[in-house]
C-alpha cells in the first residue's frame, strides 16, 4: 500500500526525524503537470495505483508496449523511486543526528514544505550527494564527520536544503539568513527550473527558467548544467554563452518533439514529462564554425546519468544540423533512460557493471556499460515503435525528412537483427538477480519476427 | 544437401584461408564466394527491407554444405563496400541479410556479423574478460580503459602502452589507433614482455610460429588455449597471440581470425589443407 500515512515504512529512522508527509503544496511549487507530479501532490489518493505490481522487469514491457497498465506503472516507479530517495534522506539525517552540521540540514528540510522537500528528493543533486556520502563513508568504514571531504559532501547538502529554502522564503516574501549571506547574485532551485536572482534594489526575484510541455525546464545557465564533468560527453565539453535566438531555438525544436511524441505515442511522452524535470542544453560550438568545419567529428550529443535523476543533457541542440527528428529520438531515449535508472532504484539493478569491460552496442558499435545496455534494448525497441509511427505521420511534409527517419529506423532494427541472443553480448560473470535474458530476448525476438529475417 | 562440400564466403582476395582453398582445391568440393559476386544480385529497397538479397536458386545452392567458413570480417576495398555507401545502406544490412545463406551449411566456421557483434571480432579487454570467465587459468594484461575524458590508471602498470580496444596486432607500437580514441575512452595496456609465441588452430591442430625465437611451449597449455578459443570467439580457425614472460608465465594478449601472422609457417598449409579434407569426410 502506499497512501501518505504509510510513507514512513522502509526508512524507520528516517520517518522519525523528517516530515511525515510528501502531500500537499506541491501545484504552489512549480509541479502544475499532470501525471507523476500530479500524484504526488494528490498522494492521499495513491492507493488504486498501489495495485501494480513493478517488481517484476517484465512489468517494463507494459511501458514499452504503451499498455493501459503503462500509466500506472511509470507513476508507481516514480513514486517509489522518491521513497527510496526520502529514505536515503532519512539514513544521512539518522547517521550523524549528534552532529551540528547534520542537524542544521535536519532543522532547515523540515521548515520545508512536503511539496519542496520533494523537490529536494527529486532534483538531480540530492541523488549525487547521497551516492558521494555512501561512498565516502564505505572508505572511511562510517560516517565520520570530522574528515573534510565527509564534511564538504555535508555541506553541499546543506547548501541544497538551504536553497530549496531560500526560495521558499522568496515566495513567502521573506529572506533566508542564507540568502542574506550569499554574496551571488543569483542561486539555483536544486530541480533546476527556478532561480532566485537579487535586484538592483537587493530584493530577490524568482525567474522560472523556459519549460516544454509546461514542467520540464530547459536549463543553459545553472552551476550543474555550467560544470565540468570528465566522463560525460556532453559536459566535458566547451561550454560556449547561448545568444537568446539560440535559446529561443532550441526551447522551440525540444517543444515541438515533445509534441509530436504526445500526439503519436501519448503513454511515451507523458513518460518524458513525468521521468524529466530538466533538460541541459551545452553549447560548445557556434553555428558558423560548424558550417565550415568537416563533417568526422559529429558535435551532437546527449546523454542520461543515474547519479543524477531527472536530469538529461543535450549538446549543442541549437545547430541547424540539430533537427526536430533528432530532438524526438533523443528526448524518448534519454528519458526512457531515467525511467528505467528509476525502476532499477527501486528493484535494484539489472546487471552489474564494471567499467573496464564494456559489451559492444550492436546500435553504435560503441563500448557501453552493461546497464546502459540493458537500456539500449528497451530504448531502441521503443524508438523503434516511436518511428514507426512517424514516418507515416502528418508531421512529416518532407522528403529528405522522411528519409532521416527510415534512416534511424534502419539502425534501430538492425541491432536486433544480429544471430545470437542480443543478452549475450552482456559482459556478466554470474546471471543477475531479474529475468533479463527473457526481457531482451522478448523484445529481440519480437523485432525478428516483425522483420521476416 | 548435396555432396560434401566446403564453401569460403570472403571479401578479401589475400585471405589465408581462401589461398589453402585454392592450393588445394580438387573436384570442386571447394566452393569460393567472393562478396562481391553477391553484388548483382543486391538491391537497397525502402524501409523496412532497407537491403534485398535474391540469389538465383543455383548459386544460393553453393551455400548448402557440411561446412560453411564465412570470412566477411570486413569490406575494405571492395565494390561491395562502395555500392552500399552510395545506396547509404550500413554495412551492417550485409551481414544481416547474407547470414540466411551463410546458416545454409550444416557447419559455420566463425561467428556472423560485424565488428563487435561476431564474437570473432572482439576489443581485445572483451575477449580477455571472455577468456578468464571460460577458463581463468590463463593469465591476460594489465590493463586500463578509462571513461570518457577521464585519465586511465597508468599506475597499475610497468609500461603502459596506449592501444586500440580493436587492434590486435601493433604492439610494439600501436598502427591503427583513431584520433578520437587516443583522447576519449583511452584504452591503456600494459606492454607485452618475453619471447611472443603465435599459437594458429584449425579445429583440434594447434602449430607454432615464433616471429622473435623459438622456444620449447607447453602443448597441451597451448591446446587448452585453442580449444577455449574455438568456443568462446566461435572461430575453427584462429591465431592467439600470446608472450612467454622470464619466469615461464605465458601470457595470452589477443585473438585473431584472420590467420595473417600463422601463414609464414612452414606447417600452415598442411594444417589448413587437413582441416579441411576433414571437413569433406
Amino acid at each position: 500500500m502506499c497512501s501518505a500515512a504509510s510513507l514512513g515504512c522502509g526508512a524507520a529512522d528516517f520517518s522519525r526525524v523528517a516530515a511525515p508527509s510528501l502531500g500537499a503544496g506541491l501545484e504552489k511549487s512549480g509541479f502544475s503537470a499532470s501525471g507523476y507530479a500530479a500524484m504526488v501532490a494528490a498522494s492521499e489518493q495513491l492507493t488504486a495505483e498501489a495495485s501494480v505490481v513493478i517488481n517484476n522487469i517484465g512489468c517494463l514491457l507494459d511501458v514499452a508496449d504503451e499498455l493501459s497498465t503503462g500509466n500506472d506503472i511509470i507513476e508507481r516507479v516514480l513514486w517509489d523511486r522518491m521513497l527510496v530517495f526520502r529514505g536515503n534522506m532519512g539514513q544521512l539525517l539518522a547517521h550523524g543526528k549528534h552532529a551540528p552540521l547534520v542537524q542544521a540540514i535536519h532543522t532547515i528540510y523540515c521548515k520545508l514544505a512536503p511539496g519542496r522537500q520533494a523537490r529536494v528528493l527529486i532534483g538531480a543533486e540530492f541523488y549525487e550527494c547521497y551516492e558521494k556520502i555512501a561512498k565516502e563513508c564505505h572508505r572511511l568504514g562510517g560516517l565520520k564527520l570530522e574528515e573534510p571531504n565527509t564534511a564538504q559532501l555535508y555541506s553541499m547538502l546543506l547548501d541544497l536544503v538551504q536553497r530549496e529554502y531560500a526560495i521558499q522564503c522568496v515566495t513567502e516574501g521573506r529572506e533566508s539568513f542564507y540568502m542574506k549571506n550569499e554574496r551571488s547574485r543569483e542561486l539555483w532551485s536544486p530541480v533546476g527550473d527556478i532561480r532566485a536572482v537579487r535586484d538592483i534594489d537587493g530584493s530577490w526575484d524568482l525567474q522560472a527558467a523556459p519549460t516544454i510541455g509546461n514542467v520540464i525546464a530547459v536549463d543553459f545557465d545553472s552551476p550543474l548544467a555550467r560544470n565540468y564533468e570528465p566522463r560525460s560527453g556532453v559536459l566535458s565539453q566547451k561550454l560556449l554563452e547561448c545568444t537568446a535566438e539560440e535559446r529561443a531555438l532550441v526551447v522551440a525544436k525540444l517543444q515541438q518533439a515533445l509534441d509530436i511524441i504526445d500526439d503519436l505515442k501519448p503513454l511515451y511522452g507523458a513518460l518524458i514529462r513525468n521521468c524529466v524535470r530538466r533538460v541541459i542544453v551545452r553549447k560548445s560550438v557556434e553555428e558558423a564554425d560548424y558550417r565550415s568545419s568537416d563533417t568526422s567529428t559529429s558535435p551532437f550529443g546527449s546523454e542520461h546519468a543515474p547519479r543524477q535523476p531527472g536530469s538529461i543533457r543535450f549538446l549543442n541542440p541549437h545547430l541547424s544540423g540539430c533537427n526536430v527528428v533528432n530532438c524526438v529520438e533523443r528526448l524518448l531515449h534519454e528519458s526512457t533512460h531515467n525511467l528505467l535508472a528509476a525502476w532499477e532504484t527501486v528493484n535494484g539493478t539489472f546487471v552489474v557493471n564494471d567499467d573496464q569491460y564494456r559489451p559492444v552496442s550492436p546500435w553504435s558499435g560503441n563500448l557501453i556499460p552493461n546497464s546502459s545496455f540493458v537500456h539500449a534494448t528497451f530504448i531502441y525497441y521503443m524508438c523503434r515503435r516511436l518511428f514507426q509511427d512517424f514516418l507515416t505521420s502528418s508531421h512529416v511534409k518532407r522528403a529528405d525528412t522522411k528519409r532521416l527517419i527510415a534512416d534511424r529506423l534502419s539502425n534501430f532494427t538492425a541491432g536486433f537483427l544480429i544471430n545470437h541472443s542480443i543478452y549475450d553480448q552482456l559482459l556478466l560473470h554470474a546471471d543477475p538477480k531479474h529475468d533479463v535474458r527473457k526481457v531482451l530476448e522478448e523484445l529481440q525476438d519480437r523485432v525478428k519476427k516483425q522483420s521476416d529475417i | 544437401m548435396s555432396a560434401s562440400q566446403v564453401l569460403i564466403c570472403y571479401s578479401d582476395h589475400n585471405d589465408p584461408l581462401v589461398r589453402i582453398a585454392r592450393e588445394c582445391e580438387r573436384d570442386g568440393s571447394f566452393h569460393l564466394v567472393h562478396v562481391d559476386e553477391i553484388l548483382p544480385y543486391a538491391q537497397p529497397v525502402e524501409w523496412p527491407e532497407v537491403l534485398r538479397i535474391a540469389l538465383p536458386e543455383k548459386f544460393a545452392q553453393r551455400f548448402d554444405t557440411t561446412l560453411t567458413i564465412n570470412r566477411l570480417f570486413n569490406f575494405a576495398n571492395t565494390e561491395t563496400s562502395s555500392k552500399l555507401l552510395e545506396w547509404g545502406v550500413n554495412e551492417r544490412w550485409l551481414h544481416i541479410k547474407v547470414s540466411k545463406y551463410l546458416l545454409r551449411g550444416r557447419q559455420l566456421a566463425h561467428d556472423l556479423g560485424q565488428r563487435g557483434v561476431s564474437r570473432c571480432l572482439l576489443p581485445l579487454n572483451t575477449q580477455w574478460f571472455l577468456l578468464n570467465r571460460e577458463d581463468a587459468s590463463f593469465p591476460t594484461p594489465m590493463f586500463s580503459f578509462a571513461m570518457g575524458y577521464e585519465a586511465p590508471q597508468l599506475e597499475i602498470m610497468a609500461h603502459p602502452m596506449q592501444k586500440s580496444v580493436w587492434s590486435f596486432f601493433d604492439w610494439k607500437e600501436e598502427q591503427t589507433i583513431t584520433p578520437l580514441e587516443t583522447r576519449r575512452h583511452r584504452f591503456f595496456v600494459d606492454s607485452p614482455t618475453g619471447i611472443p609465441v603465435i599459437a594458429f588452430y584449425f579445429g583440434s591442430d594447434v602449430e607454432y610460429v615464433f616471429p622473435k625465437q623459438s622456444t620449447t611451449v607447453d602443448r597441451n597449455m597451448y591446446e587448452r588455449l585453442a580449444h577455449a578459443a574455438r568456443k568462446i570467439f566461435r572461430s575453427e580457425a584462429g591465431e592467439l597471440l600470446t608472450y612467454m614472460e622470464d619466469d615461464g608465465t605465458v601470457r595470452f594478449y589477443g585473438f585473431s581470425p584472420f590467420l595473417y601472422s600463422s601463414r609464414i609457417s612452414d606447417r600452415f598449409m598442411e594444417l589448413g589443407h587437413g582441416w579441411l579434407d576433414r571437413a569433406l569426410h
